[in-house]
């Protein structure tokens, strides 16, 4: 088990620096003209120009640039946004707010997912089963940002039941979070619904009903503990998503998080935020998942890592 | 086994229903001309939001165009980006599983930690910058660099779900029972893993084919998607949903098309995957 | 924060005596404000500044987050003419030797009086090429500037200030121009000519590390705290305050990333003013704010532009057959529900000089001449209007499109380019397949050389289309040259009529300020710039 983490950790390290090389390339790739995108609809003056070139290294090749920009990571320097901030205080900035509100959609398509495929399944066939998988659609159908600005005016303007917008408080990103929940909810349903079916029909589970256990225990504590193995998976996979859906939702209710500060970077062709905030993102997710392959383990016992 | 699956399904609605709506759909495609007698490129502000009539059942938009028929319109483009993308991530998904969750090793170390960059780079941000250099190198506003691009960086998390369920089912007893019979890696991959891992594929799969339709719309949103003058009804639903508060129609009809389509993709995924599945039968 | 504007109503009257000379200051703490006062907070949303620093400010939420923590040299008056505000008097020989005099009494956040050193020490600054300033260029004018900025960014300039500038005594200092400019004085109105106190600076004469996060202006308003990246930058009322006095205690401008946001927060009154309405809004705001949706003038100019190197589009009567087939006051209708004004010159109205509709028939729709013309002079049988994403474009331009496929009877294609900075490269490299494209224009001052030049000038800045007559530019330069406003813009009329026969651009709109603002505030208004008048707004029942 320990060299198994060991040797996972090792791992990390080098997906890390190919995560910073591929997406350092994708940008190096992709820039147009990252002092234009910066001045927007204004020519940029020559000082501008010479200076940011200079500040960024702009005029020197790939290697040279990627080096530099790992070798400051290596010295525990973010580097500077183009905007001359230094990423380390725009990103400490973000993380608590994109923290929260994925940590809220998380519970969100925890309780309401996993409860409502868990029903689903059982009563498979009935009313709440079909109904569940409308919503599902319905929910799959519609694009984020529609869902986003449709959740925001019906319980935010008409409805008045939550705040616009954030507010700094816990209490407006319960909307955002319930939206941005909604995008995972609807496969997390499914997957469970799917599982737990499939697990209701194995001889296990045959075989604990035949020996007299509540249809409630056989659910409860067999079927879902072994129905539970993919759910876990996709929801490890899924906070990828869900750091991809802040940056719509983060958007719309202004959110000042890490999928923010992305989306702006992006837009602006802001490089080194981008490649910084990318890397960091994909550090989380593989901790995440390390956690899950461990979880494995324990919800499948005959899952052994050498 | 397949002529067992087929007749199993053969007598269900649950398979008709779907196929039923898929062919009209697909009908929609390819002769749009059939369905729509309104040209969709016939707009003039004049009919601005006008409601549906008798002239125009589904109303005319925000430019005036006729949203029945860019609603009719739009499925071609949006039905095979949706389509194509769903099979290539599918492909690169079983290939990268299968060969992650059975040989495992140092080859599954190296599939997954693939896998995890790729997961770990959020989709839109990834396709930006592909769909960007594409159209910077004037390579195309075709379906094909959307399609790319979404096939590229969409088939992580069934690649991963395909995994595991190999990686459970590498443990059953059938299979070591095969194992031990003398069966060659191929017969037993394909006999006994790869139908445990068709279903939570297909799930996550048909699932997948409608995120990408959405995709596709944010993406035409962004102005690297799918270009004018091609129709499609991420474009149009992006389109209407900002100017929901004076008109609903040009919203509700390419959101209901595109659903309707999702969820028959869906039914027809839960039909195969029961056909399929030994257990069921 | 809104929720402690209900105590709001008790204000005001107290408040005019609060001592001038305590050292009210940069500790950020309630300093001498009486507490009733500091109650009225006015919100305004605004998007995230790139920067503070005037001489590196370019974009609208900078400038209106500047007009509350700094006083310029100028103002400008209902029509538009610039008038002294912290200058006390502007005075040329020859429109070259300008002299510009102080009023005293003006003081920093820090307590720093203003003096000319103030403004000599902020533009060097902004004008040594080294310091990257995105205002640099608006130093050019002076004495001395090319000594500042080698043609080659990478060598070291030979001289460190601008030799046109010269301290006369603390309150009176001199500018000195490579070339008379009557207009100078318009141009000092602009954000890159505000002063900074000594303390923004360090030792080595760079901007001290933190000073644009706490910055210490000689405006109205003095930061309450420090710039809150993305969330808020909080002002309140700087009680030495030698100029007017605003009516408010405290201002927070709030950070939005996206305007329909700002828009839903002041539907429901969590933000009280919103000075620029997302067009998809428009249509509603009427209804949604009544009488607190109002218009006041701006200076932008949106205009389709031609390729007028590319055979398709270089045949000028080509070229004004398609602005006769675009109905601009339809798409003014039903696009911008009516809040933006069909252009019909190549200015905009708001300018000393304007004439309305130089553009004559080209710019009137017509429909069936139109068709005529274009079938006459071998126009293309499909077009394109290329057009950025980012920008909120793309309804008013394929409207625009579907007008010329009906009326002309060509294909027309609106294709979109993700962002601004995608489409200016292509058009500097004259990449084939553009087709025609929008672009917007905004004025820094207000003169008609501000738009003639870098939008019709040869090489000019904004020059994106190949257009050049050597004509138009002797004519503009002449006009910079006069001694007066008056003779100026009569060289500059005559400039604008040589492009309405030539036709590079097509002007399509004149923009408006459009705001909104909630039952909590009155008094509210929108200067040419977007600003929205920090000093005339008020809590309502004050």
């Amino acid at each position: 088990m320990v060299r198994f983490v060991v040797r996972r950790l090792l791992q990390m390290v080098i997906v890390f620096f190919g995560t910073t090389l591929v997406v350092y390339a994708m940008m190096f790739g992709a820039q147009g003209d990252p002092i234009q995108a910066l001045a927007g609809e204004k020519p940029v003056s020559a000082a501008q120009r010479a200076y940011l070139t200079e500040h960024f290294h702009l005029d020197h090749g790939f290697w040279y640039r990627y080096a530099d920009y790992v070798g400051g990571l290596l010295r525990g320097d973010l580097g500077d946004t183009l905007t001359l901030r230094p990423i380390s205080s725009v990103l400490a900035g973000a993380w608590p707010y994109t923290l929260k509100l994925a940590g809220l959609a998380m519970v969100v398509v925890v309780v309401v997912g996993v409860g409502a495929g868990v029903l689903a399944g059982v009563r498979r066939g009935g009313l709440f089963d079909a109904a569940t998988l409308a919503l599902t659609l319905v929910v799959i159908g519609v694009p984020v940002v529609v869902l986003g600005f449709l959740g925001q005016y019906l319980l935010g303007i008409r409805l008045r039941l939550f705040p616009v917008a954030n507010e700094g408080d816990l209490y407006s990103l319960i909307l955002p979070a319930l939206l941005l929940g909604m995008l995972s909810l609807a496969t997390t349903v499914r997957l469970t619904r799917t599982t737990v079916v499939e697990n209701l029909r194995a001889d296990y589970a045959k075989t604990a009903r035949a020996k007299g256990l509540s249809r409630t225990r056989v659910v409860g504590v067999h079927v879902l503990r072994n129905s539970l193995i993919p759910v876990v998976t996709f929801l490890g996979v899924e906070l990828g998503s869900l750091m991809a859906g802040a940056v719509v939702i983060e958007n719309i209710f202004n959110i000042p998080g890490v999928g923010f500060t992305l989306a702006r970077a992006v837009r602006t062709e802001d490089g080194p935020t981008v490649v910084t905030i990318v890397s960091l993102l994909v550090i989380v997710f593989l901790v995440v998942n390390l956690a899950v392959d461990l979880l494995y383990a324990v919800l499948d016992p005959r899952i052994r890592y050498a | 086994m397949r002529s067992g699956a087929w007749r199993a399904l053969r007598r269900r609605p649950v398979f008709w229903v779907p196929v039923a709506i898929l062919v009209v759909v697909l009908a929609m495609a390819v002769a749009p001309r059939l369905f729509a007698g309104a040209d969709p490129a016939d707009c003039t502000l004049d009919r601005s939001m006008a409601p549906p009539s008798g002239a125009a059942w589904f109303g005319y938009d925000f430019q005036g165009c006729d949203v029945f028929a860019r609603t009719v319109y739009g499925t071609r483009s949006s039905l095979l980006v949706g389509v194509l993308a769903t099979a290539l991530a599918g492909l690169i998904a079983a290939g990268v599983g299968m060969a992650s969750g059975y040989l495992g090793g140092w080859l599954d170390s190296v599939l997954s930690r693939l896998t995890d960059i790729v997961l770990g780079i959020p989709l839109l941000l990834a396709a930006i910058v592909l769909l960007h250099r594409a159209t910077a190198n004037g390579s195309g506003h075709g379906i094909w660099p959307v399609v790319g691009t979404l096939g590229i960086l969409g088939w992580t998390t069934a690649a991963r779900v395909v995994r595991s369920s190999v990686l459970a089912a590498r443990q059953q007893d059938y299979v070591q029972a095969a194992r031990m019979l003398g069966a060659g890696h191929g017969r037993i991959l394909v006999r006994h893993i790869a139908p445990n891992a068709v279903a939570p594929a297909v799930v996550v799969l048909t699932i997948t084919l409608g995120t990408f339709i959405a995709s596709e719309a944010t993406l035409s949103f962004l102005g690297i998607g799918l270009r004018a003058p091609s129709i499609s009804w991420g474009g149009d639903i992006f389109a209407a949903q900002a100017r929901l508060r004076q008109a609903w129609w040009p919203l509700i009809w390419p959101s209901t098309f595109l659903a309707v389509t999702v969820l028959a993709f869906i039914m027809l995924g839960d039909a195969i995957r029961d056909a399929f599945d030994p257990r069921s039968r | 924060m809104h929720v402690r504007r209900a105590t709001a109503r008790i204000v005001v009257a107290v408040v005019a005596v609060v001592a001038a000379g305590t050292l009210a200051a940069c500790t950020g703490g309630p300093a001498t404000v009486s507490a009733a006062d500091t109650a009225a907070v006015v919100s305004i949303g605004i998007g995230e500044p790139t920067h503070l620093i005037p001489t590196n400010t370019t974009d609208s939420s900078g400038a209106q987050v500047l007009a509350a923590l700094f006083t310029p040299l100028v103002t400008f008056d209902r029509n538009n003419k610039p008038v002294p505000a912290q200058a006390d008097s502007i005075t040329a020989t020859d429109s070259r030797v300008w002299t510009i005099r102080l009023k005293g009494g003006y003081t920093f956040h820090n307590g720093e009086p203003v003096t000319s050193d103030s403004y000599l020490r902020a533009w060097n600054f902004g004008a040594y090429g080294p310091n990257g300033q995105d205002n640099n260029p608006y130093f050019a004018k002076i004495s001395g500037y090319a000594a500042l900025n080698p043609t080659d960014p990478k060598a070291t300039p030979t001289a460190t200030t601008l030799s046109g500038l010269r301290r006369i005594d603390a309150l009176t200092f001199q500018v000195v121009l490579s070339a008379p400019y009557s207009d100078f004085p318009a141009a000092l109105g602009y954000l890159a000519f505000l002063p900074l106190p000594a303390a923004a600076f360090d030792a080595t004469g760079h901007i001290a590390r933190g000073f644009e996060d706490q910055l210490v202006g000689d405006g109205p308003f003095q930061m309450r705290d420090v710039w809150a990246h993305d969330q808020s930058i909080e002002v309140q009322r700087y009680d030495s305050y030698s100029g007017t006095k605003p009516k408010v205690g405290k201002i927070d401008f709030k950070i939005y990333q996206d305007l329909t946001t700002a828009y839903s927060d002041a539907l429901t009154n969590t933000l009280d003013v919103l000075p620029g309405v997302p067009t998809p809004n428009l249509a509603t705001a009427a209804k949604d704010f009544g009488n607190r949706y109002r218009h006041s003038p701006s200076s932008a100019f949106q205009y389709l532009a031609f390729p007028t190197y590319d055979p398709d589009y270089s045949n000028v009567n080509v070229r004004k057959a398609i602005s006769m087939a675009i109905d601009r006051d339809q798409i003014v209708k039903s696009v911008f529900a009516g809040s933006q004004i069909a252009a019909r010159s190549f200015v905009s109205p708001v300018l000393p000089g304007y004439r309305a509709n130089t553009c004559g028939a080209a710019c009137q729709y017509n429909p069936v001449a139109a068709k005529e013309l274009y079938k006459q002079s071998n126009g293309p049988a499909k077009v394109q209007i290329t057009y950025n994403a980012d920008g909120g474009h793309k309804e008013w331009v394929e409207a625009t499109c579907n007008q010329l496929a009906r009326n002309l009877g060509v294909k027309c294609v609106a294709q979109a380019e993700a962002k601004l900075a995608d489409l200016l490269p292509k058009l500097q490299n004259k990449t084939p397949g553009v087709g025609m494209f929008r672009l917007g224009w905004v004025m820094d001052y207000p003169s008609m050389e501000d738009y003639l030049t870098p939008l019709y000038s040869t090489g000019g800045s904004a020059n994106y289309y190949g257009y050049s007559n050597p004509q138009f530019d002797q004519l503009v330069a002449q006009g910079s040259q006069q001694p007066t406003g008056a003779a100026a813009i009569r060289l500059y009329q005559e400039a604008e009529d040589l492009l309405a026969r030539d036709m590079p651009v097509i002007p399509l709109r004149f923009g408006q300020n459009d705001f909104v603002y909630s039952a909590n505030v009155s008094n509210v208004s929108v200067d040419l710039f977007g600003d929205v008048n920090l000093l005339d707004i008020t809590v309502s029942g004050t």
